[in-house]
């Protein structure tokens, strides 16, 4: 496919567990299977949103994409370059693939001030000149709606919404192609969280940025991506455009889902007909064959034995499940 | 969009020493100890530049040849306010000239424990792994030297002198620091700016120095405000047992030590000195143990 | 139905270091026996802190309650000395927070917790039981099979699979989910006719979030007991709740059932809140966010207190302050649009 602005193929990422336990118990090895072969791709331009909830693999995911760990297996490709392997300069990739974080006060450090902050990856990554890196640094602020006077200012002055803004400016200073944007308003308050969303989709038309949107809120993915990745423990079970898999998810974790988010309607309360019972499976020991099965409505036998892989639906609409005909 | 936040600050600089200056004036108890603090600099600065100059500023020599010293063992008085000693020397003049040394001698020991330990400490913190289990392992085979032997070794081979003492101090003196640096520093690392350095293509080298240190420093600063106090103390002690400069010089421990044979029949002779480092440490718990409540911190 | 809880004029003052705090200002608000009451707003609009002074925890050294009362089935709760107070918190009013964490002891094992709610309770109702649990140092410990078995029964009706295993489990075993269920279990062993909970799914998965809601909806049909669910997510109260009351910087704006809220929301602020959440996908209309940040509280103001965000503020905005008046039956708001 032509136009794959990321791609990842068979992507894993293995932690060893170091957690104490009994020795005299079983010795059976010992490893997280944090993110278990995904393979997911981003045209550019456009939006992927990963969606899960905690454990299922979204925020390692996006850091092994980050270069910030190492995979453990597969391959990642960005703008046609493989950049796994260890034999690109991140230096390179770090020009058109930037990060924004979950937490704004964590973001930014306090004793920098958002000048510099926004300024640090073009005097990392770039060899303008100090007059060339503060017009650019200053031009990233007007972009994101600040003004130039924020460039004096320290993280303490600002607001949580500007907080995210000096952020999302850090990222775009180097005009990258991709960011990948770790929960970026699940800190912030409702009508701020809006004011970010209008950005990031005002950026995206400006700039012609693709995004990679981590998320576990449903309305966000829903209203930011152009694609759709669900993730539980370690592996993606659903993956189509936003609309069909909004419209009509397939597999049973992606039913509850999206019936457990919230929406602002009192007619209609699919919140309470939710019937998921239990909770995230354990990272160190999951069940065996499809991890979903011990919460699943509509396991059977098989189940317990083979992982499903990802079977076609409709066009570009996949979900790993051995019973799809049940949720047809 | 956002109403903007209250008016700018110019420099990060002014901006940490104002709130520095808050901090330390915050309460009654870090007043009082930043006024003795105080007190005791400007008396060290002026007594350096003295000496510096070559000039004497004190009411008499601290070094008197026969020709100058005054009458012996003279209770205090307006003419000597600490008395004098048994040679006829003033006692005032002698603990003044004593200032530059015994006092600054917290700060330049402190100083270069906090350099060295906050870098080895922010530098493991930050690496983590093996580079982190071999520094640390360091620390604390310097941890385990203890202070007094150190010196009286150093003391026998190379002899006394503050020179000498203030190397084995700075040797012993880091590994705190270094433990403490490395404790603040694995807090910082986990943060998002951090992250996010490392995505602007920065080295460790640039991210220790300029985000880990900066933000450890505050921390930092407060323990080794309280530490100072300390090791005035400790080098009195190692004065005291005759590990310091060499007499006729004036150091207060020592002072207290060759005035020892006259504490009952002079008293003042051996406790003012004494008295004079007390308040010494006492400034610096004032003023620490202020900020800490200031802060909050236990 | 009768009224559980009549707040009246009630006010509260915060001491801070930027100065004095007025984070709760005059508040109205009645509460019906079995009622799903939903308190919604972002952040520092004072929901917590209603929550809070209800139950009679706001922090003593820095929080004053001004005028104003809060009436518990008739009894003035601001008025009671501390061990009165202390007969109500728990077994009338029982509230549980968004950390479970926090609230659980890290030391006592999910049994031993929700065993000495059980016995507060029966203490409560009979004086003269003096049963204590009984701690057997360095022993396996024991809960008499009279309370173990009821506590088994509190978790089984949180839903927390295996009670009898979970029973003898310490918090920090159970998944963030089960704690909250688990502290849940707790509130309910004292049988409270008031249950407060404070943002309490905000930290838990969406799925799990769905699970605790359903499990409270559940809690007042089945026992009849009295919610107050205090949240900052609109989406949330709207698939939960019976009535919403939305508050702004320490006053209540709007005060309805929720269907009438939603089909006609009469406030801009409640129509703005509205409006910021994403629905659907932008192909389908753009947010538009209330433009302007909130109003710092340490400065007094005698007029609407978001007049300066408001898209439909008049002259009269800027000079007095609305109160909370009904604009249609069982619909009360605080905005001038619906008269002086």
């Amino acid at each position: 496919m032509e136009n794959e602005l990321l791609k990842t193929v068979g992507l894993s990422k293995h932690f060893k567990s170091t957690r104490g336990m009994n020795p005299l118990t079983s010795a059976k090895e010992r490893v997280i299977r944090a993110v278990d072969g995904v393979s997911i791709s981003i045209p550019s331009g456009k939006t992927l949103a990963v969606v899960g909830e905690s454990g299922c693999g979204k925020t390692t995911l996006a850091r092994t994409l980050a270069l910030l760990i190492p995979p453990t297996g597969g391959e990642i490709y960005f703008d046609g370059q493989r950049i796994d392997d260890g034999k690109v300069d991140d230096k390179e990739v770090y020009r058109r693939l930037q990060m924004v974080f979950q937490d704004p006060d964590s973001s930014l450090d306090p004793m920098m001030k958002v000048g510099d902050i926004v300024a640090e990856p073009l005097r990392g990554l770039t060899s303008m000149n100090d007059s060339e890196v503060r017009k650019e640094a200053l031009e990233s602020l007007i972009a994101v709606g600040l003004s130039g006077e924020f460039a004096e200012r320290f993280p303490d002055q600002l607001s949580g919404g500007q907080k995210q803004r000096v952020a999302i400016a850090r990222a775009i200073s180097t005009r990258p192609r991709l960011l990948i944007l770790d929960e970026p308003t699940s800190a912030l308050d409702a009508s701020v969280q809006a004011q970010i969303l209008n950005l990031l989709v005002e950026l995206q038309r400006k700039f012609s940025l693709s995004y990679m949107l981590i998320t576990h809120n449903i309305a966000v993915a829903a209203y930011l991506s152009d694609a759709m990745a669900v993730m539980y423990a370690g592996n993606v079970v659903e993956y189509g455009p936003t609309s069909e898999v909004l419209r009509k998810p397939r597999h049973p974790y992606t039913m509850a889902l999206m019936k457990s988010a919230p929406t602002p309607d009192p007619w209609n309360r699919t919140l309470l007909q939710i019937e998921i019972a239990g909770e995230v499976p354990s990272a160190i020991d999951p069940p065996s064959g499809c991890k979903f099965n011990p919460r699943c409505p509509f396991a059977e036998a098989v189940c317990t034995t083979e992982v499903p892989t990802l079977s076609q639906i409709a066009e570009g609409h996949t979900a790993a499940c051995h019973f799809l005909q049940k949720t047809a | 969009m956002d109403n903007p936040a209250p008016p700018t600050t110019p420099r990060g600089l002014g901006r940490r020493a104002r709130a520095a200056i808050r901090l330390m004036t915050s309460n009654k108890q870090s007043l009082v100890g930043l006024v003795i603090v105080l007190g005791f600099l400007a008396i060290a600065f002026v007594m350096e530049v003295a000496s510096l100059l070559n000039v004497q500023i004190t009411p008499y020599p601290a070094n008197p040849l026969p020709n100058q010293v005054s009458a012996t063992l003279l209770g205090p008085s307006w003419a000597h306010p600490f008395g004098t000693d048994n040679i006829g020397r003033d006692v005032f003049s002698r603990v003044l000239v004593a200032t530059p040394y015994d006092f600054m001698i917290g700060f330049v020991v402190v100083g270069s424990a906090v350099l060295v330990g906050s870098m080895l400490g922010g530098f493991a913190g930050l690496r983590g792994g093996l580079l982190d289990e071999i520094l640390m392992r360091v620390t604390d085979v310097f941890f385990a030297l203890p202070v007094l032997l150190i010196a009286m070794v150093i003391g026998a081979i190379l002899g006394g002198g503050i020179g000498n003492m203030s190397v084995a101090l700075m040797i012993t003196w880091w590994p705190p620091y270094a433990r403490l640096a490395r404790g603040e520093s694995l807090k910082v690392a986990h943060q998002n700016y951090i992250e996010a350095s490392r995505l602007s293509g920065q080295r460790p080298r640039h991210i220790l120095f300029r985000h880990i240190l900066p933000n450890i420093s505050g921390t930092m600063l407060v323990y080794a405000t309280l530490d100072i106090g300390t090791v005035i103390l400790v080098y009195s002690g190692l004065t005291y047992l005759g590990l310091g400069n060499k007499p006729p010089a004036p150091d207060w421990g020592q002072m207290v030590a060759a005035y020892n044979s006259w504490l009952l029949s002079d008293p003042w002779l051996a406790l003012i000195p004494g008295l004079i480092i007390s308040i010494g440490v006492i400034g610096f718990s004032l003023l620490g143990d202020g900020i800490k409540e200031t802060l909050g911190i236990r | 139905m009768a009224t559980v809880l009549q707040v009246t004029d009630f006010s509260v003052d915060y001491r801070t270091s930027r100065g004095e705090v007025r984070a709760l200002d005059s508040i109205n608000l009645t509460v019906e026996e079995q009622e799903f009451i939903a308190l919604v707003g972002e952040s520092g609009c004072g929901k917590t802190t209603l929550g809070l002074a209800t139950i009679g925890l706001l922090p003593p050294k820095v929080a004053s309650i001004g005028s104003g009362i809060i009436s518990y089935k008739g009894v003035d709760l601001t008025k009671l000395s501390p061990n009165e107070a202390r007969k109500y918190r728990g077994s009338e009013i029982a509230m549980i927070f968004q950390e479970p964490l926090t609230s659980l002891n890290p030391l006592k094992r999910i049994g031993e917790q929700i065993g000495e709610a059980i016995v507060l309770r029966r203490q409560k109702e009979d004086p003269k039981v003096a049963e204590k649990l009984p701690r057997i140092p360095g022993r396996a410990w024991k809960l008499p099979p009279q309370i173990r078995e009821q506590a088994e029964r509190m978790l089984a009706l949180v839903r927390i699979p295996d009670p009898d295993h979970i029973i003898d489990r310490y918090p920090f075993e159970l998944s963030g989910g089960m704690r909250q269920r688990a502290m849940i279990a707790m509130a309910l062993s004292q049988q409270p006719e008031l249950l407060i909970a404070d943002e309490p799914t905000t930290a838990l998965d969406v799925t799990t979030q769905a699970q605790v809601l359903k499990l409270m909806k559940e809690i007042k049909d089945k026992l009849g007991t009295t919610i107050m669910l205090v949240t900052h997510d609109l989406a949330v109260a709207s698939q939960v709740a019976d009535r919403i009351v939305v508050m702004y910087a320490g006053q209540i704006v709007e005060d309805a059932e929720v269907h009438a809220l939603f089909s006609n929301p009469k406030h801009p602020y409640t129509q703005g809140l509205l409006s910021c959440i994403p629905t659907g996908t932008r192909e389908g209309k753009q947010l538009t966010p209330i433009k302007g940040t909130i109003p710092d509280l340490t400065l007094r103001r005698d007029w609407c207190r978001f007049q300066p965000r408001c898209p439909a503020a008049m002259d009269i905005c800027a000079r007095k302050e609305p109160s909370l008046k009904e604009a249609e039956k069982d619909h009360r708001v605080a905005c001038f649009l619906y008269g002086e």
